[in-house]
C-alpha cells in the first residue's frame, strides 16, 4: 500500500474517520483524556501493523520483534543495572536483523565471488527484506543510545515505544525520528482536525505532485536509457544521468512530503527530509540539506561516537569516511552503494581540509561592486560543481553493476552515435525546481530583511530555507488555486511504475 | 444566531466557495485540455461498417500526450490532411489504408504522417497516386480485415488496398475476423457530444482513468498460451489470406498487408525483435502464396537504426524508444511502401 494509491486513500480515510470519533464531547472531558489518549495511539497502532502487513503480513512479526527487544533494553539501561549490557543489546540485536535481512546474502555472495566459489554452496537465505527495516531499526537504536545519554527517559508503556516505531506515514521511508521529537507529542492531545487537515492535505498534495507528475515520469526515461545506454547517444545519456538526479530529489522528497502531510492530518509532525538540496555549496552543506534525517543520525549516532573530529585531523577524516561507506552500505546491500558511499565521503574530506588550509575568513564589511559579483559567480559556480558532483556521483547509485555503471559513464563522455532525442520533461521541470528555489531565496531574503540581528543569524546559518506554500483554504482565491492544481495534478499525472526509490532501502 | 446556526452558516459559504472553485478549475482544466488532449473521441458510428466507430467529421484533433498532434480530420471524420489541401475529392481514392492509430497517426502533426507522405511522394510521379486512410485507433488486423469488403465498398479504391499489421494473428482472431464478430459502436447521443465539447477535459479524465485503472488491468491479463499447431494456424491463415483476395478480386484492387512493430533494444545497444520471427516468416509465405503482396517494414526500421541511428518509434515527451510512430518513423515507413508501390507499378507495366 503506497501513498499514491487507491487502496492507502480508502485506508486513510478510515483511519482519519476513526480517529475523528475523539473529537467527539465525551472524550473531551479532563478525566477521560488519558483514556482518550491511550485509544487514539492504540488506533493509530493498529493502523500502523495493518499498513506494514499490507506488504507481508510476516514484516509486522519482525516489526514486533524489533519493539520489543527495544523496549525492554531501554527499560534496562534507564534502571542502571548492567546498563551497559542493556544497551549493547540494545545496538546489537537490532543490527543483527538488520544483516541478517539485508546484508546476509550479500556477504555470502561477495565472499563466494571473492574467493571463487560457489553461492548455493555457501548457502544464502530465501527471505525477503521487511517493508522500512533500515529505517526502523535506525530509529530504534537511537532510542536506546539517548535513553543512555539521558536525552530521553525511557517509556514504560509499550504502546508508545511500539507506535514510536511503527507509525504508518514514516515507516516506508522515514524521516527517521527521534525519540525525544515523537514521545512528547504523544503526550500531547493531538488528533486530527480541521486545521491539520488543512496543511496536510495541502503538503501531501504538493508531495504527491513531486511523485506521479514529475519523479514518475522523469523515472520513465531514465528507466529506458540506463537499460540500453549503449543505443543512446552521449547527450542523451548525459541528460538522463542528470534527469536521474532530479528523478531521485523529487521522488524522495515528494515521499518525505506525503509522509509529513499524512502526519499533519492525523494531528503529528514529522521532521523535514530536504532543504534545497541542489543549492548546496559544497558536499558538507548538500549533506545538511538531503535526507536530513538519516545525515543526522549518522553524525550523531555514527560520526561522533567514532571520534568526530575530537581526535585530531587524520582521525576526523578516517570518521567521515567510515561514516559515508556506511551510510552509502545502509542504502543497500551492493558494493555500489559502497562505492556511491565512498565517493561521497572523499569529498567530504577533501572539502574539509579544504576548509582547513583555507582557514575561517570574515565577510568584508563593505565589499565593492566588483568583489560582489564575483562572489556571486563564486557561489553559482559552487552551487553548479557540487551539483555535477552529486549527479556523477549517483551513477553507481542507480546502476545495477559496476559494468552498468562504467557503460554510463564512458558512453557521457565518449559521445558515441547513438538514438539522439531529448527528453523535454527534464528541462521543464528543472526549470520548475529552479523557479520554485529563486522563489525560496527571495522569500528567504525577505525573511532576511525583516529579521531582528539575533534571527537574521540564525537565518544566516540555515541558508536558503524551503518552505510549504500553504494557503488558506477558506479563502475563495486559495481554494480555487488549489482545486485547480489538484485537477491538473491528476491531468498530468504519469501512470507506470510508481514505486518510490527509496522504499527498496 | 445560535453557535450551531452559526457553524452552519460557516459550512454552507465554504462549500458555495469550494463549488465556484471546482467550477472555475474545470474551465482552466478545459481550456488545458483544448490543446493539451482532444478530438479523436469514438463520437460517431461509422458510415457503412468500414470502421467500428469514427471521430467527428471536420473536428480538429490536439494532443501533446505522446509526441505533438495535430489535425483536421475531413469529413468523413479521417485523417487526411493532403486531400483537404489539395481540395481532392474525397471519393477519388486511388489506394485504401486501413490499420490502427498507427495509421491514424495522432501523434504527429497532419503532414507528417506516412499517408500526407505518400501522397507527396506520388503527386507529381509519373503515374499520380491518391493514398487515402481510414486508419482508426484500436483497428487491429483483425478489425480491418473483418471490414475490409465494406471499406471497399464505400471508398472503391482503383489501385490498391493495404491494411497494417503488427501482430501475426493468432488462429481465434482469424475466426473473429472471418465471422466478422465485433460490434460496431452506434455513437454518441447529441446532448453527450455537446457535453465533451464544452467540457474538454472530460477526454481528457477519461484517458487518466483509461491508463490508471483500466490499461494496467489489461496489462495484467497475459493472453493464453496458443495451442494451435503450425499446421492448424497455416489453414487458418490461408483460409483468411484467400477471403481477402476473393475481395481484392472482386473490387479490382491488389491487396498489401504491411507489417511493422518495434524491435526491442539490448543492453549493447543491438536489438531483438519482439515478436515470432518464423511464425511472421510463415504468414508471409500463406499471404504471398494466396497472391497478397507483403511488406515487412521491420527490417527496414533495423537497417536505420544500425545505419543512421534512427528509431522509428517513441517521442521526447513520451515512451522514448516504444510507442506509435514518430516522423522518422512514418518517413521510413512512407518510403517502404512507395518503393513497393513502384516496383509493382514497374511490374506491372512490364507485363504490358
Amino acid at each position: 500500500m503506497i501513498f499514491n494509491s487507491l487502496a492507502f486513500a480508502a485506508f486513510i480515510l478510515v483511519v482519519g474517520c476513526v480517529l475523528a470519533i475523539f473529537n467527539a464531547k465525551p472524550f473531551l472531558q479532563p478525566e477521560r483524556a488519558a483514556t482518550a489518549a491511550r485509544l487514539r495511539h492504540g488506533v493509530l497502532l493498529v493502523a500502523s501493523y495493518v499498513f506494514c502487513g499490507w506488504f507481508d503480513w510476516r514484516f509486522c512479526l519482525a516489526l514486533a520483534a524489533t519493539t520489543a527487544v527495544v523496549y525492554f533494553c531501554a527499560l534496562g539501561v534507564a534502571r542502571g543495572k548492567r546498563s551497559k549490557l542493556w544497551l549493547r543489546l540494545g545496538v546489537v540485536l537490532p543490527l543483527v536483523a538488520l544483516a541478517v535481512f539485508k546484508y546476509f546474502n550479500f556477504f555470502v555472495s561477495s565472499v563466494a565471488s571473492a574467493l571463487s566459489l560457489d553461492v548455493e554452496a555457501l548457502g544464502t537465505l530465501k527471505i525477503i527484506l521487511p517493508i522500512g527495516i533500515s529505517f526502523y531499526v535506525f530509529q530504534a537504536i537511537s532510542y536506546v543510545v539517548d535513553v543512555n545519554r539521558g536525552k530521553v527517559e525511557a517509556s514504560s508503556d509499550f504502546v508508545k515505544v511500539a507506535l514510536y516505531l511503527a507509525f504508518f506515514p514514516r515507516l516506508v521511508s522515514g524521516p527517521i525520528v527521534k525519540a525525544a521529537y515523537f514521545f512528547p507529542q504523544l503526550e500531547e492531545k493531538r488528533n486530527v482536525g480541521l486545521k491539520n487537515l488543512e496543511i496536510g492535505v495541502q503538503i501531501f498534495a504538493l508531495g504527491l505532485f513531486k511523485k506521479i507528475v514529475v519523479a514518475d515520469r522523469l523515472g520513465a526515461f531514465v528507466d529506458t536509457v540506463y537499460a540500453t545506454p549503449n543505443a543512446f547517444h552521449g547527450a542523451v545519456v548525459t541528460l538522463a544521468v542528470v534527469t536521474y538526479a532530479l528523478q531521485l530529489y523529487f521522488d524522495f522528497s515528494g515521499y518525505s512530503d506525503m509522509a509529513v502531510g499524512v502526519a499533519k492530518g492525523l494531528g503529528y509532525d514529522l521532521p523535514r527530509n530536504f532543504n534545497l538540496p541542489y543549492l548546496s555549496r559544497n558536499p558538507s552543506e548538500l549533506w545538511k540539506r538531503w535526507h536530513i534525517s538519516l545525515s543526522s543520525w549518522l553524525m550523531e549516532y555514527l560520526y561522533i561516537p567514532l571520534g568526530g573530529n575530537r581526535k585530531g585531523k587524520l582521525r576526523a577524516h578516517a570518521n567521515l569516511a567510515t561514516t559515508m561507506l556506511l551510510g552509502g552500505l545502509w542504502h543497500g546491500a551492493g558494493w555500489t552503494y559502497v562505492v556511491w558511499g565512498a565517493m561521497h565521503g572523499a569529498a567530504l574530506c577533501v572539502h574539509k581540509a579544504f576548509k582547513d588550509w583555507r582557514g575561517k575568513r570574515e565577510p568584508a564589511a563593505n565589499p565593492s561592486a566588483v568583489s560582489k559579483a564575483f562572489g556571486a559567480v563564486a557561489t553559482l559556480a559552487a552551487i553548479f560543481g557540487t551539483f555535477v558532483w552529486m549527479t556523477l556521483s549517483l551513477i553507481p547509485f542507480r546502476a545495477p553493476t559496476f559494468g552498468d555503471a562504467w557503460d554510463i559513464f564512458t558512453r557521457m563522455f565518449v559521445w558515441d552515435d547513438g538514438i539522439y532525442r531529448l527528453y523535454i520533461w527534464t528541462p521543464i521541470y528543472a526549470t520548475f525546481l529552479l523557479v520554485a528555489s529563486v522563489v525560496a531565496y527571495v522569500v528567504y531574503r525577505k525573511r532576511c530583511a525583516a529579521a531582528s540581528p539575533e534571527e537574521l543569524e540564525k537565518l544566516r546559518k540555515t541558508g536558503v530555507d524551503a518552505f510549504y506554500p500553504l494557503l488558506d483554504l477558506t479563502k475563495l482565491s486559495h481554494l480555487t488555486l488549489f482545486t485547480t492544481f489538484i485537477y491538473l495534478l491528476f491531468g498530468f499525472a504519469y501512470f507506470g511504475d510508481s514505486a518510490f526509490v527509496y522504499a527498496q532501502f | 444566531m445560535s453557535a450551531k446556526g452559526k457553524g452552519a452558516r460557516r459550512v454552507a459559504i465554504w462549500a458555495g466557495k469550494f463549488f465556484l472553485a471546482n467550477v472555475f478549475a474545470l474551465v482552466v482544466l478545459s481550456i488545458v485540455g483544448s490543446w493539451y488532449y482532444y478530438g479523436g473521441q469514438n463520437f460517431e458510428a461509422p458510415i457503412a461498417n468500414e470502421t467500428l466507430d469514427r471521430p467527428e467529421p471536420n473536428s480538429y484533433v490536439s494532443r501533446c500526450v505522446e509526441g505533438r498532434g495535430f489535425a483536421r480530420l475531413d469529413a468523413n471524420g479521417y485523417n487526411n490532411a493532403f486531400y483537404r489541401e489539395r481540395g481532392w475529392d474525397l471519393a477519388d481514392v486511388d489506394a485504401l489504408l486501413q490499420g490502427s492509430s498507427y495509421l491514424e497517426s495522432f501523434q504527429t502533426s497532419e503532414n507528417e504522417t506516412f499517408v500526407y507522405r505518400l501522397n507527396e511522394a506520388f503527386e507529381n510521379g509519373p503515374e499520380t497516386l491518391k493514398f487515402y486512410s481510414c486508419g482508426r485507433s484500436s483497428h487491429t488486423f483483425v478489425t480491418s480485415t473483418a471490414r475490409y469488403e465494406d471499406a471497399l465498398k464505400l471508398f472503391k479504391p482503383k489501385k490498391y488496398a493495404m491494411i497494417e499489421c503488427f501482430a501475426v494473428p493468432s488462429v481465434a482472431d482469424v475466426e473473429k475476423s472471418l465471422n466478422n464478430d465485433l460490434k460496431n459502436f452506434s455513437g454518441l447521443p447529441t446532448k453527450t457530444k455537446r457535453i465533451l465539447k464544452w467540457f474538454r477535459f472530460l477526454p481528457w479524465l477519461h484517458l487518466k482513468y483509461f491508463e490508471g485503472c483500466v490499461k494496467p488491468r489489461l496489462t495484467a491479463q497475459k493472453p493464453a498460451p496458443q495451442d494451435a499447431t503450425p499446421e492448424e494456424k497455416k489453414a487458418s491463415w490461408t483460409k483468411l489470406a484467400r477471403k481477402i483476395r476473393a475481395t481484392s478480386d472482386k473490387y479490382g484492387v491488389t491487396p498489401i498487408i504491411f507489417f511493422h512493430i518495434a524491435f526491442g533494444l539490448n543492453q549493447d545497444g543491438t536489438v531483438f525483435p519482439r515478436y515470432d520471427v518464423e511464425e511472421l516468416a510463415a504468414f508471409r509465405a500463406v499471404c504471398e502464396s494466396e497472391g497478397i503482396v507483403f511488406v515487412d517494414a521491420t527490417q527496414r526500421m533495423r537497417r536505420e537504426y544500425e545505419e543512421n541511428n534512427v528509431w522509428g518509434y517513441g517521442f521526447g515527451n513520451a515512451e522514448l524508444v516504444s510507442g506509435h510512430f514518430n516522423p522518422d518513423g512514418h518517413r521510413i515507413l512512407a518510403e517502404v511502401l512507395a518503393e513497393t508501390i513502384r516496383e509493382l507499378d514497374a511490374k506491372e507495366k512490364a507485363k504490358q
